[in-house]
């Protein structure tokens, strides 16, 4: 069974390469919009995120409503563990 | 109120079958057409539904020299083409020569030719390509396959803008008609894209949904592709009450804008231009539309970009007006989509029914108009509307009147 910890540190690895992020601006209470992570963003870490865990994330209403770094993990990691 | 243009014929060829009826039908019961299909090689699709045309058996419809040069978008162009025409009760000798235009929309043209030959030259190592990949992939070999068909000698030529392909190929030949330029036109759309890479393609954006298309609903997480052609035959009122055609409903009005923000994130303004557009064109009021078949792809942004566009448009009376999406029956069929909702809605006017917005769970607060859930409804439609909003900020909208 995956740890909690090392499922986070593969999002992150994800999002930090796909969004080119330095790791250490992902503050969980970080605005997505100051790092600037746009829409195009979200789509490139949704195909890595599909590489790492074989899964496939649609772009879904509730996206629009993450603001935060902390809102964008946490989002990643139900929809891993509903879905992987 | 502008009649001045008549729709005199129509075809489809869509998932529900041949035939601009069997799309009716389907579109009227709120029957889907979509289902999970293999394809033809493999390619690691996570997403395999599709609305796929049913029993079209292109070896029995065409010639073996046809079929070398008809991409899958050309036969389906063809068929549709060929229902319009005989339904427009035009002679082969009224349509042939330079008077007619030919205008078919498409978004990726030969993509199943296209992707085939890849994957026959890179994955299977073969050396030989389709001899003819270059015509059957080219966007317009459709309108030059009908045109070669029919002798039209008269403009012809594709017109690609994604979604709004098939729509805005419609308003050009309403414009065509109006200007003079030519006594009749065969428009619409075609579109065959559901080969493996191709589907690959749409997976990486990410507005595909692994389970239902949900129009304007809560929990909407994306759309399902589809594959068809539409066409209508488009003349002059006065020539076809002139030869005792009657008109299947009228062509009032075309407009079409560009929102030039965001490639992929639609803007309700852009949209909203459209619309206004169309109904000046038409020279009907907001309060005149009865119904709107929408873009309503399914997707997060869409639908409420939509919504909201309507609203900056209608006002008060968008409280009092259907919007409905039909891709849940025939898929979203890109530059063919427009073309095949333009046959719904002229369907629609012409029973008095609206087609319903099928797999709706609950109403989201941002879509706040009525997408006649579920089950379609009799209601008295002398004026509709219906809108494509494309990829690339293209906004695309129609308006017709009841025959």
């Amino acid at each position: 069974m995956t740890s909690d910890a090392e499922i986070r540190n593969r999002v992150i690895a994800v999002v930090t390469k796909e969004a080119m992020i330095d790791a250490e601006k992902l503050a969980p209470d970080a605005l997505l919009a100051d790092l600037n992570i746009d829409s195009i963003d979200m789509v490139m870490m949704l195909q890595g995120l599909e590489e790492e865990f074989g899964i496939y994330i649609p772009v879904e209403k509730s996206m629009a409503e993450l603001k935060t770094v902390g809102d964008l993990l946490s989002f990643i990691e139900t929809q891993i563990k509903a879905k992987g | 109120m502008r009649k001045d243009i008549a729709i005199t014929g129509m075809g489809a060829v869509t998932a529900a079958g041949i035939g601009a009826d069997a799309l009716w039908q389907a579109a009227r019961d709120g029957r889907s057409g979509i289902a999970k299909h293999p394809f033809d090689w493999e390619a690691g699709n996570l997403i395999t539904q599709i609305a796929k045309v049913p029993d079209f058996n292109a070896q029995e419809r065409f010639s073996r020299s046809e079929l070398t040069v008809y991409d899958p978008f050309t036969a389906f162009a063809v068929v549709a083409a060929e229902e319009a025409i005989a339904q427009s009760g035009i002679t082969p000798e009224q349509l042939a020569g330079p008077r007619t235009a030919c205008i078919i929309g498409t978004g990726l043209g030969g993509a199943t030719t296209m992707d085939a030959n890849l994957h026959k030259l890179y994955a299977l190592k073969e050396k030989r390509v389709d001899v003819f990949s270059v015509p059957r992939v080219m966007p317009n070999a459709a309108a030059s396959h009908i045109g070669m068909r029919h002798t039209i000698l008269g403009p012809s030529f594709a017109v690609s803008s994604a979604c709004s392909s098939s729509t805005q190929a419609i308003g050009l030949g309403l414009q065509m008609l109006r200007s003079g330029m030519v006594d009749r036109a065969i428009v619409g759309g075609s579109e065959a894209m559901l080969s493996a890479g191709v589907m690959k393609a749409w997976e990486a954006m990410r507005v595909l949904t692994p389970d239902f298309i949900r129009p304007f609903s809560q929990g909407r997480n994306g759309m399902v592709l589809g594959e068809g052609a539409a066409v209508m035959i488009l003349e002059r009122s006065a020539d076809a009450n002139a030869r005792g055609a009657r008109p299947l409903a009228y062509l009032m009005g075309y407009g079409t804008s560009s929102d030039a923000k965001d490639l992929l994130r639609p803007d309700p303004e852009g949209a909203a231009s459209s619309m206004r557009q169309a109904l000046s064109d038409a020279d009907v009021l907001a309060e005149d539309i009865c119904y709107i078949n929408a873009h309503g792809t399914g997707t997060a942004l869409n639908d409420s970009n939509e919504v909201r566009a309507a609203r900056l448009v209608f006002g008060t009376h968008a409280d009092r007006l259907p919007m409905s999406s039909t891709k849940p029956i025939h898929g979203h069929v890109l530059g063919g989509g427009g073309a095949i909702e333009a046959v719904i809605t002229v369907c629609a006017a012409m029973h008095g029914f609206l087609p319903p917005t099928i797999n709706h769970l609950e109403a989201d607060p941002e879509c706040d108009m009525d997408c006649v859930p579920n089950q379609g409804r009799a209601a008295d439609l002398s004026v509709v509307m219906s809108n494509s909003l494309a990829f690339g900020g293209i906004n695309a909208s129609l308006v017709f009147g009841r025959g």
